[in-house]
């Protein structure tokens, strides 16, 4: 205690002497009572004598004084400016420089960055020193680091207060340059705000800066110390990263890195324990295909920053594969057509398109199959082959239709023999070929091949003549006789492959086997890539959405500039490249800092006489409106006690208590009821504040309730009467609400409350109770003026009158009118046909006054114009009704149950 | 210019005074609407113009008085009887003076019921065929016109007084009605009843007092001053005298009550915050019998 008050400390001390003023205050409050009432009286005569009986004190009670005092003392300790913690003054009286570390890894400690410089700016401040302002990480777009100085402290703190993380790396050269342009101003102390990394080598920085002045090192806890991710070795199907941290990370620290889509959706995490031996970790993640194609980012959990997201390119994301054929959505007959096979092997790994050939290639996507297809108008040919040359891949299957074509084969790896072999013809005696392993220098090398793949029918390539066509084209896959199955070629850019069979089951048992989809997955790995053959990339990758030092996407500024395709493995990011997506079309590549950064190294070495602290709790806290805000509560209570005094005592205390009860009590009725309305079948209906109605819609409901029991397997657990405003409305699948034009209008919680409830599968049902709307128009009775207005705010679906046919008039009962105390009223329901809602109406509207039908206790019965037999009809629209919200599209479907059997019949 | 001014000050009062005229009258009218419906009937014949009943007609009766429509129904021939009438001097005492002036919350001032209840009883007298005048006044009279001097006597130029006196012989028919707060000591009550009644037994004291008089409803620290500002009592916490101030009240309105059961009259406490019109149908009532 001692202690924490020796840590407080007074800027404005001599306010202080107006504690000794207190005693002075007490006197005045003493001597002067608030005055007293004037009451003129006719009947004074008979209070004589009486005052001297009574025999409370005068002034005010002890406590009321002390009270004041304590504010009175409050206020003056608050003027007189306390400080906790109240931090050295600089020592010396040279300029003072602020060094901020802004590079990527800065994210992690940013905070205690910008805290530890304002604080060291507010002792400067109060110092009156001048102030120069550094940063490590060049400026956006440039190459210099941001050197600002002599400053005044008021400027720098709205410089220091603009800095902002930045995705590169510190260029401590730059900084030297700074420094030694601020250092010929004379001899300055510098403060860095570091984040506990060293970018390089800093030494010649730290030497320079610890001669020049003195330097004192900040640095975070080792828990705050940056993280970061680098791209996992391994294949390209494989989803894994590596998180690494530098060296003193604390151990056994539980990370969470996320695999997330390119809008920040998780995906799957994987949370691991780093640890310090095994630095950099590889996190792998076993997602199912389907879903791994998504995925676009890695991101470390809860630690938003450029070097705790690493973004995936196209080795890893699914690739878009065009198949020419018919149209999307023309039928596929499964197992006879090549486009299912396609279909089914590449489904889970990509993005398929199916269409004629000149949509897909707008579409551009990464790898196009032409499944047996023999001709196509010159100009997509030429636009095919174009887009071959631009680097696409292009897979073709040979066919009963290519047979055809006699030799005349275009864009294939090879040319093509005419005709077809079939080896199961009449003719030949040999068994179908099988196919064998691929070879090492096959990119189908390691996948299994079953030994009862046979193949019954190819196409053969010729033999090529000229040797530099026999070096660029390859022999994928052989069959065991030596003939080739696979094969490619380089065109331009881009790439021919040939399997020399049917992509369907027609010619070979190859699109029946497991190898069939994985060698479809191979190649569509190397599609859009240039490491197999040597496609190049020319022209340069432009920027299409970049990092922020918060980890945070971004549209690209005028500053980030495109980067020369050939350079781009080389290119790590900088002011002019941040991290990010560059690409152009039909390629993307992300920029990562994680491929880029060097070994994550602890800045530890300081020259002697350097301090280095660790960023803490010790910054100076002031105390001043912690001190006035104590001031004005007890200033408000005292307020509260003269009221209290001054009114009636009695009454207040009665007012007091039951407030204090009803906010007691009110939360816990209100979880109560949540309970029980949750755990039962309630039917509800709106309070609308008129009392007589209110007891009606109750005992109308019960009754409805006592006749859903005996009726049908609907068990209701009771009636319950809502507040729009106040109460959960989630519980109940059907509300009745009775218009009444006592009702006040609705308040913005109480639309929210129920919009929330129709937008959520609720069912009102709305009765206006004035049988008025015979006519088309809703509203023409006094109390649809009320019912309008109070829908008015909500967002309703159109409505329409009920048709003959409607599910609610065959849900259990069969009816085509719905009378209540009236009948003949229009019924209005949605208009749309309800798919997301289950088929049930969010709305319905009638004037007949159901409840009143319903509630058929004496007085009430003999209300009824239609007689019991009408009261039995509203009864039966009461059970309909409440089937309706219950079951919704389930009665809906039996309703069509005759139409079902009739077509299962047939 | 003095004295134009002056004038003017004097008009605009007389105005305001006339105002305060027409709405006494009229809250009198009203009060005294609900009363006359029930009738103050003197159940006897008389030479009053209103009928009282039929009667089978005998020797002496005029001519003239024979209701030959009800006649004609039988072999009998009836004569119309009137009801009797005895003209009655009612005087009516307002008291006047500061202390009734007093009112709490909204209650209307004891002054206004007062003279309210005042003119309300004169207007049933005179609408019942008696005569009402006010005290130390001499025109007695059954006419609007006399009931409208009353009214301006009650708005403008009654004296001063708490108690009602008189130099005058009040004679042993006419009925005595005093309407004030009566908060005086008890000799002064006495001696004021005592030389008004000399052994007129027809009198009715109507204590008119504000609900605040009779519960002392303040807390905390009050100074209370009578009217005038003469006298003061600087009561520290009203809550502890409450009781005790209660007491003394009651046990004051009980003497005031035993004063007029010793002379013979009739006594009744009407507290500000209850109907006028209620309080004149027991009133009229309590006249009737």
């Amino acid at each position: 205690m001692i202690s924490a008050l020796s840590n407080i400390a007074f800027l404005n001390p001599w306010v202080l002497l107006g504690l000794g003023a207190l005693p002075a205050i007490w006197f005045l409050l003493r001597v002067m009572p608030p005055p007293p009432r004037l009451v003129n009286f006719p009947a004074v005569r008979f209070l004589n004598g009486l005052a001297s009986q009574q025999k409370t004190p005068s002034h005010t009670p002890w406590w009321i004084l002390l009270l004041r005092l304590l504010i009175a003392a409050l206020v003056i300790l608050a003027l007189s400016h306390p400080v906790y913690n109240p931090a050295e003054e600089l020592s010396g009286d040279a300029p003072v420089r602020l060094i901020v570390d802004n590079s990527w890894a800065s994210a992690h400690a940013w905070d205690e960055q910008m805290q530890a410089a304002e604080d060291i700016l507010a002792r400067a401040s109060r110092a009156e020193r001048e102030v120069y302002v550094l940063t490590t990480a060049p400026k956006a777009g440039e190459q210099d680091v941001l050197s600002e100085g002599p400053l005044s402290a008021a400027q720098a703190v709205s410089i220091i207060q603009a800095l902002e993380t930045l995705p590169w790396a510190a260029r401590y050269d730059a900084m030297l340059g700074a420094i030694e342009k601020q250092n010929e101003q004379g001899v300055i102390k510098s403060f860095w705000f570091g984040h506990g990394l060293e970018e390089g080598r800093a030494d010649a920085l730290i030497k320079n800066l610890q001669e020049n002045g003195g330097l004192h090192y900040f640095s975070p806890a080792p828990e705050r110390l940056p993280l970061l991710l680098r791209p996992a070795k391994g294949s390209g199907m494989d989803m894994a990263v590596n998180l690494d941290a530098p060296a003193a990370f604390s151990n056994a620290r539980r990370i969470t890195i996320q695999a997330q889509t390119g809008a920040g959706q998780v995906l799957d995490q994987q949370e691991i324990d780093l640890d310090e031996s095994s630095l950099p970790m590889r996190v792998s993640f076993d997602m199912p295909a389907a879903l791994s194609k998504d995925v676009m980012q890695f991101r470390i959990a809860g630690q938003p920053s450029a070097g705790g997201t690493f973004i995936l390119d196209d080795n890893f994301r699914g690739r878009s594969v065009g198949i020419a054929g018919p149209s999307d959505d023309a039928e596929i007959k499964p197992f006879i057509e090549d486009i299912y096979y396609l279909k089914r092997a590449l489904e889970p790994y990509s993005e398929i398109q199916i269409g004629n050939i000149a949509d897909i290639l707008e579409r551009s996507p990464s790898m196009i199959i032409l499944p047996d297809i023999a001709a196509m108008p010159a100009q997509t040919l030429n636009a095919l082959e174009q887009w071959v040359n631009d680097g696409g891949l292009l897979l073709r299957f040979a066919g009963p239709k290519l047979a055809e074509q006699n030799g005349a084969g275009f864009l294939t790896p090879m040319p093509l023999r005419a005709g077809k072999r079939s080896t199961q013809g009449s003719m030949s005696w040999d068994n179908s070929p099988k196919l064998t392993n691929f070879e090492k220098d096959s990119p189908f090398y390691g996948i299994d091949i079953h030994d009862d793949v046979t193949v019954r029918q190819q196409i053969l390539p010729q033999p090529i003549a000229g040797i530099s066509e026999q070096e660029s084209a390859k022999i994928w896959a052989n069959l065991d006789d030596g003939t080739p199955l696979i094969t490619a070629n380089a065109r331009g850019k881009g790439m021919l492959v040939m399997i020399h069979t049917t992509a369907s089951a027609d010619w070979s048992d190859f699109a029946l086997s497991g190898s069939y989809v994985e060698v479809l997955k191979r190649l569509l790995s190397l599609s859009g890539r240039s490491q197999i053959s040597d496609i190049k990339i020319d022209g340069s990758l432009n920027p299409i959405w970049v990092l922020g030092g918060d980890g945070q996407k971004q549209k690209p500024e005028s500053w980030v500039k495109p980067i020369a395709a050939p350079d781009f493995k080389t290119t790590s990011p900088g002011p002019a490249h941040p991290p990010g997506t560059y690409g152009q079309s039909g390629i993307q590549k992300s920029l990562n800092l994680g491929s880029h950064v060097g070994t994550l190294k602890i800045m530890d070495d300081m020259p002697s006489g350097a301090v280095k602290k660790i960023y803490g709790d010790d910054y100076e806290q002031a105390l001043m409106p912690k001190l006035l805000l104590g001031a004005l509560i007890l200033l408000m209570f005292d307020w509260l006690l003269m009221i209290v005094f001054m009114s009636n005592f009695r009454l207040f205390t009665r007012a007091a208590t039951v407030f204090i009860f009803v906010v007691s009590a009110a939360p816990m009725a209100q979880a109560n009821d949540d309970i029980k309305y949750a755990s039962g079948l309630y039917l509800a209906y709106i309070q609308t504040g008129d009392s007589a109605l209110d007891n009606l819609s109750r005992a109308g409901l019960e009754n409805l309730s006592r006749a859903l029991e005996q009726r049908t397997s609907a068990q209701p657990a009771g009636v319950a009467g809502l507040n729009a405003e106040t109460d959960q409305l989630s519980f109940f699948p059907l509300i009745y609400w009775p218009i009444s034009n006592v009702q006040k209008p609705l308040s913005e919680t109480a639309l929210k409350n129920i919009q929330h409830y129709l937008d959520h599968g609720g069912t009102i049902l709305f009765d206006t109770r004035d049988q008025n709307m015979n006519g088309r128009s809703i509203a023409s009775g006094a109390n649809s003026g009320t019912l309008r207005t109070t829908i008015e705010a909500l967002n309703v679906p159109p409505l329409t009158p009920i048709a003959k046919d409607h599910v609610l008039g065959r849900c259990f009962y069969l009816m085509d009118n719905f009378p209540g105390r009236y009948s003949g009223g229009t019924l209005w329901v949605e208009q749309n046909n309800l798919n997301g809602r289950d088929g049930v109406s969010s709305i319905i509207i009638g004037s007949n006054d159901w409840v009143s039908a319903w509630a058929m206790n004496g007085a009430n019965q003999s209300m009824l114009s239609g007689g019991s037999r009408q009261q039995e009809m509203a009864q039966r629209f009461g059970v309909n009704l409440v089937m309706y919200a219950l079951t919704g599209n389930y009665k809906a479907d039996q309703v069509h149950v005759p139409h079902i059997l009739e077509r299962l019949g047939r | 210019m003095n004295a134009l001014k002056h004038v003017l000050a004097l008009r605009t009062r007389a105005e305001d005074a006339a105002a305060d005229i027409e709405e006494l009258i009229s809250s009198a009218e009203r009060a005294v609407n609900s009363v006359l419906s029930g009738e103050h009937a003197q159940r006897k014949s008389g030479g009053h113009e209103k009928f009282w009943q039929y009667r089978e007609y005998m020797q002496g009766d005029r001519p003239q008085d024979i209701d030959w429509r009800q006649s004609a129904k039988t072999q009998r021939v009836y004569a119309r009887q009137k009801e009797w009438q005895n003209t009655q001097d009612n005087i009516l005492w307002c008291s006047v003076y500061d202390g009734m002036n007093f009112k709490s919350g909204n209650l209307p001032p004891k002054a206004e019921v007062a003279k309210t209840l005042t003119l309300a009883l004169g207007l049933l007298f005179v609408r019942s065929g008696e005569r009402a005048a006010l005290l130390n006044h001499s025109n007695a009279g059954r006419s609007e016109k006399s009931l409208n001097a009353m009214a301006q006597e009650l708005c403008l130029g009654a004296q001063k007084t708490s108690l009602p006196t008189t130099n005058k012989d009040i004679s042993k028919n006419s009925s005595l009605v005093l309407i004030g707060d009566f908060l005086d000591d008890d000799q002064d009550l006495k001696r004021s009843f005592d030389g008004l009644s000399r052994g007129n037994k027809n009198g009715l004291v109507i204590q008119v007092l504000d609900p605040a008089e009779l519960a002392l409803p303040y807390d905390g620290r009050v100074v209370f001053e009578d009217m005038n500002g003469k006298v003061r009592e600087n009561i520290q916490h009203v809550g502890s005298v409450r009781d005790a101030y209660q007491e003394r009240i009651k046990s004051h309105i009980s003497r005031v009550e035993g004063l007029c059961e010793e002379i013979g009259w009739h006594y009744v406490l009407h507290s500000t915050d209850h109907s006028i019109s209620e309080a004149l149908r027991t009133l009229w009532a309590e006249i009737s019998q």
